[in-house]
Formats: C-alpha cells, sequence, structure tokens
C-alpha cells in the first residue's frame, strides 16, 4: 500500500518556518500567541506535540490544516506553500463530527465520492469498505454514530480522514476523550494504518505516554504567548512499534522523565530559588543583541579603513 | 562565602595557540596548567602547521573537536582520564588561535563540553560532547535537537551572541533542566561558533557543575554601544555572590582586564595573573581561590562581538 515504494523520503517534507499567529486584543495590541515556531517534518515522520493546555498546539495544527490564518511565517507542505485547506491534509479532531442522518459507511463514502470522483461506485464502495476494515468497523459499516459508542465514531473520523489519502494527518487528541483502553486500541489503529502508508502525522497529545508510543519524535511547546518549540525529542524506538518493547526499552524512562519535567519546568511560574540565585548572575543578552543590530545596521556600508583596523576598541584609539 | 580550591581542579589544562605569522605554524602562546605543569616546557617547543594535529585541523577547518586524550598522543597531550575541546577562533576566515580545554574525567568529577551543530533540518543537535559523570543527562541530550531559538545553543545561534546561563536547575530559560537538576549542574555558558558572518559553524556549550566547576565564574563581555566601553552583558558567580555586584559595575577601558586584553590582540589569551589584570577584583579574586582567567573572543565574520570569559 505505499503510495511511493522507490521514491526516498523528503527529509522536509514538512517546513513550517518563522510561524507566528496574533489574534486581535480589544484592549490593546496583537497578542502574540504562537511566535516563531519552527519545525521540519521528514516524509512519513510521525511528530507528536505536547505543550500545556493553551499554550497553542492546536492554533498550530489547524494554521498547518489551512483552517486558521497565519499572521506571519510560513507553512510549506511537499514543497508548495499551502493557501488555505486541501486534500492532501486531513484532519481528526476530539470529536468526529459524523452526521448523524448517515451510516458508518455513508459517512465514509461522503469524502471519498468527492476525491475519487472518477473511479466507478464498486471501485469507491471498495475503499470505504477497505478502510472500515483497517480501523476494525467492517461489521459496523451500516450502524448510525447514535448507536456507535464514542471510541466507534472516532473510528469512523479515522477511516473517513485516511480514506482521502491524504499526504499528511493531522491528528488534534484524537482519543481525549476516550477511556485508556480504547484510546490503547485505536492507538495502535493508527499505527497499523501509519505503518502501511507512508502518511506525515502531526499529533497533539497530553499523554506523554502516547506521545512517545506513537511518534518517532516528540515537539515540546513552550508556554504562551509567544510560545514555540522548546525542544525536540527524538524516539530511539523501531517502527512497527510493540507496546511491550517500547515499554521495556532501557531508555523509556529516561526519555518519558525528560517530557514529564520539560513540562513542569514549564509550568513553575515564579521560581523562587531562580530569583534568589539571580543575584549571583544577570543576563542583558536580549538588549544589547538588540542594540548591537541597530548599530550594525546603522553601519552596514563599511568604510574601507575599517576593515583594516582589527576592532571598534583599536579602532576607537583604546 | 568561605571557598577553598579544588585539590583536584576539573580543568587539567588551558592552552592558546596562535599563528606565528598569518596562518603560520602555531605556537603556544599562553597556557594554565593544573597539577601537570611539567608539560609546559615541552608544549612550548611543539609547533602545529595547518591541518597538523587536533589544533592545526581546528585552524585550517574552522571546526571545533571534542577528544579522548588517549587519541592525541601524537600531539603531545599527555593526560589521563582528560577529554579535550579544540576551539578555534576564526576572523574573516582566519584562524587567530585555538583554545585547548582538557578536563579530567575521573571519578566524582562532573562537567560537559558539547558541540551543537545544524542538521539537515536546520535544528541543533549534539554532534560532539563529552558528559563527565553525567550520565543520564549525556544519554538523554543525544536525542534532544534544538530549533533555532529554541534553548540555550539556539538563542546563541540566532541571537549570534554568547550567553551565561545560571541556575540551570530551576531556569525555565534552560530546557534540559531536569536533567541538570538531577545531576548538579549550575552554570553554563554557549558560545557561537562562526564560520562566516551568517553560517553558523556550532555552538560550543560548557555546563559546570557546582561541586566541580570548570569555571566558577561566567562572563560574557561586549562593547556598550553608547560608552564605547565594555561591560558584562551575561554573567554567573554561582555562589561567589558578592563578586556580581562589583561586577556588573564594571565599564573597562585601556589595559584593564582580560577581556580587554582580548579585545587588543583579536585572539584568546589565558592568564595566572589575576591579580595584577583584574582590577580591582583581582584581590577578591584571590581570596576566594581563584587562579586562573580565559578570555576567547566571539568573531562574527570581520567583526569581534563579543568576549567570553572564564575564571576558576
Ligand atoms: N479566535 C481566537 N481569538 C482569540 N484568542 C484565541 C482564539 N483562539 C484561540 N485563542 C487563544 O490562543 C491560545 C492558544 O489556544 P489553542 O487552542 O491553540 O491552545 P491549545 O494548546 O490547543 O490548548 P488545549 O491543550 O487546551 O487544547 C489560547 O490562549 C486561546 O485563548
Ligand atoms: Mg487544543
Amino acid at each position: 500500500m505505499n503510495p511511493h515504494p522507490d521514491k526516498p523520503a523528503d527529509p522536509r517534507f514538512v517546513e513550517i518556518f518563522n510561524l507566528v499567529k496574533a489574534y486581535p486584543n480589544p484592549y490593546g495590541e496583537a497578542v502574540r500567541v504562537v511566535d516563531g515556531y519552527d519545525l521540519v517534518m521528514r516524509e512519513g515522520e510521525v511528530v507528536s506535540v505536547i505543550g500545556h493546555s493553551g499554550c497553542g498546539k492546536s492554533t498550530v495544527l489547524t494554521m498547518v490544516a489551512g483552517l486558521n490564518e497565519i499572521t506571519a511565517g510560513s507553512i510549506a507542505v511537499g514543497g508548495r506553500e499551502i493557501d488555505g485547506p486541501g486534500p492532501d491534509r486531513a484532519v481528526v479532531f476530539q470529536s468526529p463530527c459524523l452526521l448523524p442522518w448517515m451510516t458508518a459507511f455513508q459517512n465514509v463514502m461522503l469524502g471519498v465520492d468527492r476525491v475519487y470522483a472518477h473511479g466507478t461506485k464498486q471501485q469507491r464502495k471498495e475503499i470505504v469498505e477497505y478502510y472500515l476494515a483497517a480501523v476494525g468497523l467492517a461489521d459496523a459499516r451500516d450502524k448510525y454514530p447514535r448507536e456507535m459508542s464514542g471510541g466507534m465514531q472516532q473510528r469512523v473520523g479515522i477511516a473517513r480522514a485516511i480514506a482521502l489519502k491524504p499526504r499528511m494527518l493531522l491528528l488534534d487528541e484524537p482519543f481525549g476523550r476516550l477511556d485508556s483502553l480504547t484510546r490503547m486500541d485505536l492507538q495502535d489503529v493508527i499505527l497499523n494504518i501509519l505503518d502501511r502508508e507512508r502518511i506525515t502525522t502531526m499529533i497533539i497529545t497530553h499523554d506523554v505516554d502516547e506521545a512517545i508510543y506513537m511518534s518517532d519524535r516528540v515537539c515540546m511547546m513552550t508556554n504562551g504567548p509567544n510560545a514555540r518549540v522548546g525542544q525536540l525529542l527524538d524516539l530511539p524506538f523501531a517502527r512497527p512499534r510493540n507496546r511491550a518493547a517500547v515499554l521495556e526499552h532501557p531508555l523509556y524512562y529516561e526519555l518519558r522523565g525528560a517530557l514529564v519535567s520539560f513540562l513542569e519546568q514549564q509550568d513553575h511560574r515564579v521560581p523562587a530559588r531562580e530569583s534568589a540565585q539571580m543575584e549571583a548572575g544577570w543576563d542583558d543578552t536580549l538588549h544589547m543583541v538588540e542594540a548591537l543590530n541597530e548599530t550594525e545596521l546603522e553601519e552596514e556600508p563599511i568604510d574601507e579603513t575599517a576593515t583594516h583596523t582589527e576592532n571598534q576598541l583599536v579602532g576607537a584609539g583604546v | 562565602m568561605q571557598a577553598t580550591v579544588n585539590a583536584t581542579d576539573i580543568v587539567r589544562a588551558i592552552e592558546v595557540w596562535r599563528p606565528q605569522d598569518a596562518g603560520g605554524p602555531f605556537a603556544l602562546c599562553s597556557c594554565v596548567y593544573g597539577d601537570d605543569d611539567h608539560i609546559e616546557e615541552g608544549r612550548r617547543l611543539r609547533r602545529f602547521e595547518l591541518g597538523e594535529g587536533i589544533v592545526g585541523q581546528s585552524a585550517q577547518t574552522g571546526q571545533p573537536h571534542i577528544r579522548s586524550c588517549e587519541d592525541l598522543i601524537d600531539d603531545g597531550i599527555d593526560l589521563a582520564h582528560s577529554h579535550v575541546v579544540s576551539i578555534p577562533f576564526m576572523h574573516s576566515g582566519q584562524c587567530k588561535g585555538v583554545v585547548l580545554l582538557a578536563c579530567d574525567e575521573s571519578e566524582g568529577n562532573q562537567g560537559a563540553m558539547e558541540l551543537w551543530r545544524p542538521n539537515d533540518r536546520g535544528e541543533l543537535g549534539l554532534a560532539e560532547a563529552w558528559h563527565s559523570n553525567l550520565e543520564r543527562f549525556g544519554l538523554i541530550s543525544k536525542y534532544v535537537k534544538f530549533p533555532r531559538r529554541a534553548g540555550l545553543p539556539g538563542k546563541v545561534w540566532a541571537d549570534r551572541f554568547p550567553r551565561v546561563m545560571g541556575s540551570l536547575g530551576t531556569s525555565q530559560q534552560f530546557l534540559r533542566a531536569a536533567g541538570a537538576k538531577a545531576e548538579g549542574l549550575s552554570t553554563g555558558i554557549g558560545i557561537p561558533l562562526m564560520r562566516t558572518a551568517m553560517q553558523l559553524d556550532s555552538v560550543l556549550v560548557l555546563l559546570s557543575a557546582n561541586r566541580t566547576p570548570i569555571a566558577r565564574a561566567m562572563e560574557v563581555w561586549a562593547m556598550d554601544p553608547d560608552s564605547k566601553k565594555l561591560k558584562i552583558v551575561s554573567a554567573d558567580y554561582g555562589a561567589f555572590m558578592d563578586l556580581a555586584p562589583m561586577s556588573r559595575q564594571l565599564s573597562l577601558g585601556i589595559g584593564e582586564g582580560i577581556a580587554v586584553h582580548v579585545l587588543r590582540d583579536c585572539a584568546p589569551w589565558a592568564t595566572w595573573d589575576l591579580l595584577g589584570v583584574e582590577f580591582p577584583r583581582g584581590e577578591k579574586f584571590l581570596e576566594y581561590g581563584f587562579r586562573w582567567g580565559l578570555g576567547m573572543p566571539v568573531f562574527v565574520g570581520s567583526e569581534i562581538r563579543a568576549v567570553a570569559v572564564l575564571i576558576n
């Protein structure tokens, strides 16, 4: 099922550069919720995004989906800068938003009809059945949303997204409303599909274990406003994932600890100890760099003689 | 605050190699040795051509490296249980000097030297590193990547300006804080090593632990655009808090301090003479058992943007 078996993975399939989102603020200057977010994703890679509630994870994801306007910066998928939503990107939110008067089959068919308009009716039916089976709903194809549990509904949502053959999958806390057993089932459902079809995936989660189990790297966001990528953590686990093997990996607890402590660190507001120790040091780098950049701009047309003096101090006669 | 000199310093040697002529053989110009001062005489006679040994290689390529001393026998660095970082100082494409900093990894000595280099995705990853008795911290650091502006390395890269960070264990700015806290790391300095004015080769990060500091004082000096004198932009003195207010007021002119010396020579410099050089702080340094200073220029293209100073 690999759509491009021979093509090597594009190392910069998704490029998010200096992304900014400012929301207007009726009481003053616009608030930059996200400010300078950078992320490069390899084709087929699964990246999870973690960060405290309200830091701007969904804001980033909806901008990548093309559903939320960008204030500044750029997002390119597959070498093309995005401009609004497109069939190359599919989104799954926490609640699947199924049409209540349609069966599981019909809900998935809705998108397939649009994307495979040129296919025969039989082909389209097979595609829908294939993806319903992939999410474990072969026997529930004729059920209506009200007849399905939350987990089953979310399976339909996932089948609907993946049946569109997107090149990128965007998952915003897709299991947020599910109990932990259902959650684990669905994690495996998605991983199985991703192992078969190389879909570059961004998944937002609040669950560090889920982040570790599902992804190739974890993107940790700093607290907002002005949220950005704090650091990235590469995960050394092989694919296809095996839950027991991941849990038993010698580094599992170290990596988990790194994620948890990053979140704790972001949480802790005015660190008393830090302010006490501030007396032992200080940091005016920001101001100095701004000042230097200003003088740099002023002095842009460099005087020929200046290049011969080794530095400003010597030049100033000191 | 009471303080005594560590009997076994984690820093075993600091050597500053500078070209005799432009590009010519590199000779030892200044140095600081712990208990290994017997090697000084031999080192003074040694010369390295461009490309020869770790000094010549770093000078030629402009790339810093971290090596075990066991692999540097031919270079004449005969120190057991130690690692060396070679730091080239490139000014408009020309090497103005190479600093070798050798640290001892015997049991109980904690500290880190790290080189963060951009990867094919434009993130900084750990390219070479020495983590002494910081096993877990070192292990996790291999898996960490920093985009531009993120973490100490990412900030130094974005600013093209060095930075000192104190209280690593509690700092929100230091993103590997939990590991730092668990392992007693206290202060860090990040120094950008630029290939050209715009292109970064790597960020050198030195991390100091409370018990066995690589440097008890870390400072970044730069020219104040208004007064045209050197001032400290970021610094940390750890337990030696009363050095902070005194240092913060300083503003250096002619012939004062390690930083001015480095700026004048446009080259790194190591000295034992804190009393003579660091007026008016020299006496305090001596009282606290500080013995040496190392000043390193931070070049961005043809410009010297700052001076990083380590004192211990
Ligand atoms: N339309 C809007 N107008 C103004 N502010 C908004 C708007 N949408 C979101 N925000 C603000 O932007 C910030 C980030 O919101 P976002 O939903 O992206 O956070 P999140 O990380 O997804 O949080 P959670 O984990 O709770 O889902 C929040 O402070 C939110 O209040
Ligand atoms: Mg959200």
